[in-house]
């Protein structure tokens, strides 16, 4: 006997008001873990899709648009920006590397991308099996639109116009998937990746044959820095969608968008600006959740005081008695703040289980989010400390409470 | 063994009580009689340390205990006093066997089962072992209460009111029981009462 198993029988004599308390605690802890942890999982996600990308060039229009378009593919290009414009631009000096973007078309919901070999270098995606995709209407396949969509090498897809599903069908000119990428944990596991050309290629431009005389309008030139050979005739008259733009020193971070956003139909936009412009947006959201936790977390701190308070009262002779049979004020103290510090040490540990099993679930049933249980934060190590500090203010009074009381008077009265 | 020397209690509100000087010898069971109010039972709290008497000392076996602070005064009273209340208050969420251990462990700082154990048996109640203590009935607590403050071997055992409530037959049974227990366990009883009937069996009487 001590007086920490006391403290846990108190506890488990009182199993309804004991549970109470645990489950608020719980509850509010759980929201605050969970909000915790999916925004730090998405600030995650957000930068590592985004590393590597300096600046996007789009069309005019929201920069926050084109990122989302080019970057994350959750939301519609901008337009598109003609291939003379991006080369004149990749070609200035503060210009390390870019990476052209040609998007618009789809296949079953799956976005099909045109672009260079560099943008499977970009998210570090490997082949698990099959080769890289030419110019000629071929195309690897992410991880996950290959089991989703159970495709293999040699599959022919045909692509629908429009980022939508039933957009109207390319049928005649479908891609063969030459390779499947390894799951990468980025954006490019739900991507169809092909050449530039090839998407030029399906939304073909039936001028093409009738310049056939024009013999230098067909002689092949490399654009070194976007990494695409092109005739003459594709480079006055194709377009992309956007450009991944890698800065050759930090002063092309105050130039580059100037002179970007100089030129008619072009705009600049910084992923990590625009990410955090839509943190802001998303952050009013997240602080009130957040409040509410908080919220929850007094309550119930104000419940398991409340709980210890009422049990005073039934137990006040007991406790008196306690201090009769030559029990300290200390043990008497000590024992009310162990029985505050086991129900808030237990409800804090159900709300991380809670949390942490609602967002294994989460990643398993979602395609898209890929993480499980085990994901930790640093912050989550706050959440528990301050939960705990909660629980001890609130077990604090009643313990004062018992250690005060005067057992003569309690007793001479019961 | 316990003498108290020119007491004087102060309540609260400022009124004064004070206490004739009273002797008593090791093994003379006493009785302090007295009607409501009349602080008999400030006067029980006061010998067995959980009051602080305004003057005057106490002295149980050589020691002044007026004069000692908070915390040795615990460990004195849980070492050589014993005290059973008007009600036995026994602690809700623990058996009666860890009732029992309860006070050797509060008292002594550890529990010996063997003990514990032969209490029980002595007082008829090791049936009622793993029982909680809403599971007993009133007389079965009371006895309880006697076990727990007899564990400790207390060289003073205080009873406060245990008569109240009850019928002849069953005042004088209790009042035996207490006499035999303090005789077993070679400590001393006083019981602070009202009852008249407790008199006749106890001999050196302190009126109030």
């Amino acid at each position: 006997m001590n007086v920490f198993s006391l403290s846990v029988k108190n506890v488990v004599a009182k199993p309804l008001s004991s549970l109470l308390s645990v489950l608020l605690f719980g509850f509010g802890v759980s929201i605050i873990v969970i909000i915790l942890l999916t925004s730090s999982f998405m600030k995650n996600e957000i930068s590592k899709n985004a590393a590597g990308i300096d600046l996007v060039v789009g069309a005019k229009g929201s920069p926050l648009q084109i990122i989302l378009a080019s970057i994350f593919h959750i939301d519609f290009p901008t337009g598109n920006i003609s291939l003379a414009d991006a080369n004149n631009l990749v070609r200035n000096r503060l210009v390390a590397s870019a990476i052209p973007l040609s998007l618009g078309d789809s296949y079953r919901g799956y976005r099909i991308v045109g672009t260079t070999n560099e943008y499977m270098k970009l998210y570090k995606a490997e082949l698990d099996e099959g080769e890289q995709f030419s110019e000629e209407m071929t195309a690897i396949v992410g991880a996950n639109v290959a089991k989703a969509l159970n495709l293999k090498l040699g599959d022919e897809i045909a692509s629908d116009h429009g980022l939508a599903e039933g957009g109207g069908a390319h049928d005649e000119l479908p891609f063969q998937v030459v390779g499947i990428l390894k799951q990468t944990g980025s954006v490019i596991d739900n991507l169809i990746v092909t050449s530039v050309q090839s998407v030029w290629h399906v939304h073909g431009h039936d001028e093409e044959h009738e310049h056939e005389e024009g013999g230098d309008l067909h002689e092949s030139i490399l654009l070194e820095k976007l990494g695409l050979s092109v005739t003459n005739e594709q480079l006055s008259e194709e377009d992309i969608t956007a450009l991944f733009i890698k800065y050759r020193s930090p002063m092309a971070a105050v130039q580059l968008p100037r002179i970007v956003n100089g030129t008619s139909n072009l705009q600049a936009a910084s992923p990590p600006y625009e990410t955090a412009r839509l943190f802001n947006i998303i952050g009013v959201g997240v602080e009130v959740v957040n409040i509410l936790g908080i919220v929850i977390i007094i309550l119930s701190a104000v419940s398991v005081f409340i709980a210890l308070i009422n049990s005073l009262k039934e137990r006040k002779y007991e406790l008196a008695i306690m201090r009769s049979m030559g029990a300290g004020r200390a043990k008497i103290f000590v024992m009310i703040l162990i029985e505050g510090f086991i129900l808030t040490i237990i409800g804090s540990l159900f709300g991380f289980v809670l949390a942490h099993g609602g967002f294994g679930i989460l990643g398993s049933s979602i395609d898209q989010i890929q993480t499980s249980a085990s994901f930790v934060v640093t912050e989550e190590y706050y959440v528990f400390g301050g939960s705990l500090i909660v629980g001890i203010f609130a077990s604090l009074i009643p313990a004062i409470l018992a250690y005060k009381a005067d057992i003569s008077e309690t007793l001479a009265r019961g | 063994m316990l003498s108290l020397n020119s007491l004087i209690h102060s309540y609260d509100e400022g009124t004064k009580i004070e206490y004739p000087d009273w002797e008593v010898g090791k093994g003379e069971h006493s009785v302090i009689l007295g009607n409501s109010g009349s602080g008999k039972t400030t006067l029980l709290h006061i010998i067995g340390g959980l009051l602080k008497p305004h003057s005057g000392s106490v002295t149980i076996q050589e020691t002044d205990i007026s004069t000692m602070n908070q915390s040795s005064l615990d460990r004195f009273r849980g070492s050589h006093i014993g005290i059973v209340f008007q009600k036995p208050h026994l602690v809700g969420s623990l058996t009666v066997f860890e009732n029992l251990a309860l006070s050797q462990y509060l008292g002594k700082g550890t529990v010996e089962r063997q003990e514990v154990l032969k209490t029980m048996e002595r007082l008829g109640i090791e049936e009622l072992r793993t029982r909680k203590t809403h599971q007993i009935s009133q007389g079965q607590a009371q006895r309880v209460a006697i076990g727990r403050a007899l564990l400790n071997r207390p060289t003073l055992l205080l009873a406060d009111e245990p008569t109240a409530s009850l019928d002849d037959e069953n005042c004088e049974k209790v009042i035996r029981l207490l006499m035999a227990q303090a005789e077993a366990y070679d400590c001393t009883l006083i019981v602070a009462t009202h009852d008249q009937r407790v008199k006749s069996e106890l001999k050196n009487t302190l009126a109030l």
